[in-house]
């Protein structure tokens, strides 16, 4: 195609080129604020004074200030907040994915009775919404003692979280070539050091997927934190930012907006951190597999 | 009632982030415009936020006194479109289910995203020198090639429908006159507010029982020929 079409340089026909291009890009551009204009709204009104929000919400902030975060912070303790929403999602993550390690290497490698039934059992794992399994585990909780407790709300994020990072990692330890693990064998090497120095170094990128994951979902999660807490010290911050949605905050806007935007740094952190492998979809070959 | 709002929820959310997925990673997929990547980010981004932030988001945007969205709106001319988003009886529940859709359509994005990229670029080329465009190519190429990954997108969908609890829980706790009241969020009213454990339990099973049935459904008609073409 490039050798047909290498004639000289002609800036006009170069523009009709690229017009039809750039055409699509503004549509998409204006698509996109769809999903950046509200973001965006929230994080100019959280650095604005309210009387500067009720001059214009479009305008911007001059001059920015900072009042409404330090006045929200005081106020709502976010740090205890985050500090629990950061406890929960790394330690609950961990024992999904520590959990779920096992069993995606017996189920990926070698013949159990029943595989298949066992699979398929851990499966509906996947499907249960969170309200389906709410009686039971209060009850459970309840019987343990561990109603209203931070470990008790681990135990659950754990386990709720074990069957999706079984589904990533059994995916991605398929796609890990045989051959390794058969000279392995071939030495002498037990079950168990075969999954513990091959496995799971190689396995890595997997399990650094899946735990990123269950990271996010557990600092999304809400309705565990809800139902299985009481004490205001152990909210993870998605509970204890419900407050702000109460006639005292939402009086006025700035105070939300910034409470907002504080909830959500951690994540916007980690997205900075992992949004090449996320938003390519290099997990979704895990899924499928 | 609660049922018929998770239908209304689940049709709304099958409609416009799967749609508008789909349309977007293709157009990424096919090159057609520029900065993609940054396209792909800001419609990603929203999927790791909670509900619970999404919720009050939109709560104050679309404020009926001072929020943003009305103004911007009547700025536009188009003042007569201007609703109570949360207060009127019949537009609340797709208030919510609209955003809820808004934070949703990263993940079908990704997920046609990913599948696009492993449809044979071959296929495509062959459209285009028939003498296909994009429309063309979208409808009778892309969409019949990915029809497992649209299987999984479908299911994801109706599991998130059917679990719809947040939103409502933050914006509207099922106002007015409960015309927002889901399944989700009827099962936590009546069990651990009204303390009726076997009432809510039941409903409980009623919402498993429904998201395997649908499930199965899809899966039965999506994938069928799927893998015999």
């Amino acid at each position: 195609m490039s050798d047909y079409s290498a004639q000289p340089p002609n800036p006009l026909s170069a523009a009709l080129r690229i017009a039809p291009k750039a055409g699509a890009t503004l549509i998409m551009l204006a698509l996109a604020a769809v999903w950046l204009g509200p973001i965006l709204l929230i994080v100019i009104t959280s650095l604005k004074s309210n009387q500067a929000f009720l001059d214009g919400p479009f305008a911007l902030p001059s001059p920015p200030t900072l009042a409404p975060y330090f006045s929200v912070w005081k106020s709502m303790n976010f740090a205890g907040l985050l500090g629990n929403s950061l406890l929960y999602a790394t330690v609950g993550s961990a024992l999904a994915v520590g959990l779920a390690l096992v069993p995606a290497f017996g189920l990926s490698r070698m013949e159990v009775p029943g595989k298949t039934i066992i699979f398929g059992l851990l499966l509906t794992g996947l499907m249960l919404p969170q309200q389906t399994v709410l009686i039971p585990l209060y009850d459970t909780l309840r019987a343990l003692n561990l109603l209203d407790t931070k470990l008790g709300l681990i135990i659950v994020h754990g386990v709720y979280g074990m069957p999706a990072q079984i589904l990533i990692l059994r995916g991605f330890m398929t796609t890990i070539p045989r051959e390794i693990e058969k000279a392995a064998y071939l030495e002498g090497a037990s079950d168990f050091q075969v999954f513990w120095k091959i496995m799971l170094p190689l396995s890595l990128p997997g399990i650094l997927v899946g735990y990123t994951l269950n990271f996010i979902a557990i600092w999304k999660e809400f309705v565990f934190g809800l139902v299985f807490l009481n004490n205001e010290a152990n909210f993870p911050v998605t509970v204890g930012m419900l407050k702000l949605n109460s006639d005292r905050y939402m009086a006025v806007f700035n105070l939300p907006a910034a409470g907002l935007v504080i909830s959500q740094i951690p994540i916007v952190i980690l997205f900075i951190l992992t949004y090449r492998q996320l938003s390519g979809g290099n997990f979704v070959g895990a899924v499928k597999g | 009632m609660s049922l018929a709002n998770n239908f209304k929820w689940l049709a709304v959310t099958l409609v416009f982030p799967v749609t508008l997925g789909f349309l977007i990673a293709y157009v990424m997929r096919a090159k057609l415009v520029y900065a993609a990547a940054f396209l792909r980010t800001v419609v990603f981004f929203p999927v790791t936020m909670s509900l619970i932030a999404v919720g009050l988001m939109f709560l104050l945007i679309l404020n009926p006194v001072f929020g943003a969205f009305d103004t911007l709106l009547r700025g536009l001319g188009l003042g007569f479109l201007v609703r109570e988003w949360f207060g009127d009886y019949h537009i609340a529940i797709y208030t919510l289910a609209v955003v809820s859709g808004w934070a949703f359509t990263g993940l079908p994005m990704v997920f046609y995203f990913a599948g696009l990229g492993d449809v044979p670029k071959e296929t495509f080329d062959a459209a285009r020198i028939e003498g296909a465009g994009h429309l063309r190519m979208m409808w009778s190429v892309a969409r019949p090639q990915l029809r497992p990954v649209t299987a999984v997108v479908v299911m994801l969908t109706i599991f998130e429908s059917l679990k719809a609890f947040d939103l409502v829980a933050v914006m509207t706790k099922g106002a007015p006159f409960g015309a927002t009241n889901v399944l989700g969020y009827v099962v936590y009213l009546e069990t651990f507010w009204n303390s009726r454990f076997g009432y809510g339990a039941t409903l409980s099973v009623a919402i498993l029982a429904l998201s395997i049935l649908m499930a199965a459904l899809v899966l039965g008609r999506l994938l069928r020929g799927a893998f015999d073409v």
